[in-house]
């Protein structure tokens, strides 16, 4: 891309930049819920199904 | 009697003592080379590249690497995450002894090393960057023995002394924070005095932020490292408490790291689109950018992700020996692969291998010291004395 002037140049990046910027943001809540998502059980066998928070104390 | 002398003498050769000690042999007769011959008998630093390995590496990846302290005080006394308490004492102690190499390393590289305390005594040159770096790092350290102090001090059974310290821990620990913030983010500022020599690809006006961003993922990720090489060979010394919150710790950390290096590749896209630097990305720095930028920075930020949900401490582990690397590249691409980019590769600076000698000695000098004192003072345990002062 060819830029004529400086301010041209400013101008542009500086859109682009902004329009990251919002996707980042977007980005960052999908993030969020992929990171702090469902947790895979650690089974501990010592345990009743209802501690380990699986059955329904059987 | 002599049944006694020979099994004594067979205990101190053990294989980490003799790789450790050949090291050692070998840096302690590059340093006397060093100090006798001058720079020039030991590097091959030019007026091209009057910054070598020494810096990239002992200076910027050392002060990098040695963030974990800041980072897990802030967590623990700042953000009042008590549950990283137990990182806390190893984490500072890895940093103290982070910067007291650095500034052992600094006396290697700077040609008049008597002169090194001048700039804070004497002259100083308060419009330099540099300046700033030297004082934070001067007033850091301090902080980061006052902070250590109390271990020591635990150790030897003066109470008095101790308890003074802690009472100032709060203090500390924010003054270390503040003083962290300036000078990890201005030895990224120092390049940006040289836009003509730095790939466009690695200069930006945000390098101040990317060096600090990054320090706080080089923090975390040397934490888990760092405990887990611990656990590993210095297991005997940790009591029940440090094991219980051990997982507790990898796992907050694990996350932790996951959002500052997401956070940190965002900030790079925004560096490289403010620039308007998208068509290097074609050429052959643009692949090792591209090499760092994705394989160092979005693949651990990734895999500590899955590492944090699914508690695969494995992966986790893994992955910040992958952030430690990246970060190390990183400091080298600015300082040396991207530095003086234009010139022909003969003019290129490759160390010395007595450079290398000196760097490898430096990390050896601190890993023994780490491990003199943890097989010693209470760091990985509670003292009995002081159980729940903290």
């Amino acid at each position: 891309m060819e830029f004529s002037s400086l301010h041209e140049f400013f101008m542009h990046t500086k859109t682009m930049t902004y329009l990251l910027m919002g996707g980042i943001l977007v980005g960052a809540v999908l993030w969020w819920q992929f990171l702090m998502g469902e947790k895979r059980q650690i089974e501990n066998p010592h345990q009743t199904d209802e501690e380990n928070g699986q059955g329904h104390g059987h | 009697m002599s049944t006694e002398t020979s099994t004594d003498f067979k205990s101190y050769l053990t294989p980490f003592n003799i790789v450790t000690g050949l090291i050692i042999i070998a840096g302690l007769i590059v340093t006397v080379i060093r100090f006798t011959g001058g720079l020039g008998a030991v590097t091959n630093l030019d007026d091209n590249y009057p910054w070598g390995i020494w810096i990239s590496f002992d200076l910027l990846c050392g002060v990098a690497l040695a963030a974990g302290g800041y980072t897990t005080a802030a967590a623990c006394y700042v953000f009042g995450f008590k549950k990283y308490q137990s990182a806390v004492r190893p984490a500072v102690l890895t940093a103290f002894l982070g910067y007291a190499l650095v500034v052992l390393a600094l006396h290697y590289d700077v040609g008049r090393p008597w002169r090194l305390p001048y700039p804070i005594f004497v002259q100083q040159g308060t419009t330099s960057l540099l300046f700033e770096v030297g004082l934070c790092v001067f007033l850091y350290l301090t902080v980061l023995f006052l902070e250590f102090l109390p271990t020591l001090f635990e150790w030897k059974g003066w109470k008095k002394l101790r308890d003074v310290l802690v009472k100032m821990t709060l203090v500390l620990v924010i003054f270390g924070v503040v003083l962290s913030t300036l000078h990890q983010s201005s030895l990224g500022a120092l390049y940006t005095i040289a836009p003509s020599k730095l790939h466009p690809l690695w200069y930006s006006a945000y390098l101040p932020v990317f060096f600090f961003v990054s320090s706080i993922a080089a923090g975390l990720s040397m934490v888990i490292f760092e405990g887990t090489l611990s656990h590993k060979y210095l297991h005997r010394m940790m009591d029940s408490e440090y094991n219980r919150n051990h997982n507790d710790v990898i796992l907050g950390f694990a996350k932790g790291c996951s959002w500052v290096l997401f956070g940190y590749f965002a900030l790079k896209m925004i560096g490289l689109t403010y620039d308007n630097n998208w068509h290097y990305l074609a050429t052959g720095f643009g692949v090792w950018f591209l090499v760092e930028l994705l394989g160092f920075v979005a693949l651990p930020a990734f895999l500590f992700a899955v590492g944090a949900r699914d508690n695969n401490f494995p992966l986790i582990k893994w992955t910040a020996i992958l952030t430690v690397l990246g970060i190390v590249l990183n400091r080298f691409n600015v300082s040396l692969v991207a530095f003086n980019y234009h010139l022909p590769s003969e003019d290129r600076y490759f160390p010395h291998i007595m450079e290398i000698i000196i760097s490898v000695f430096i990390v050896t000098v601190g890993i023994v010291a780490f491990r003199f004192i943890s097989t010693r003072m209470p760091v990985f345990f509670e003292h009995p004395d002081y159980k729940g002062q903290h």
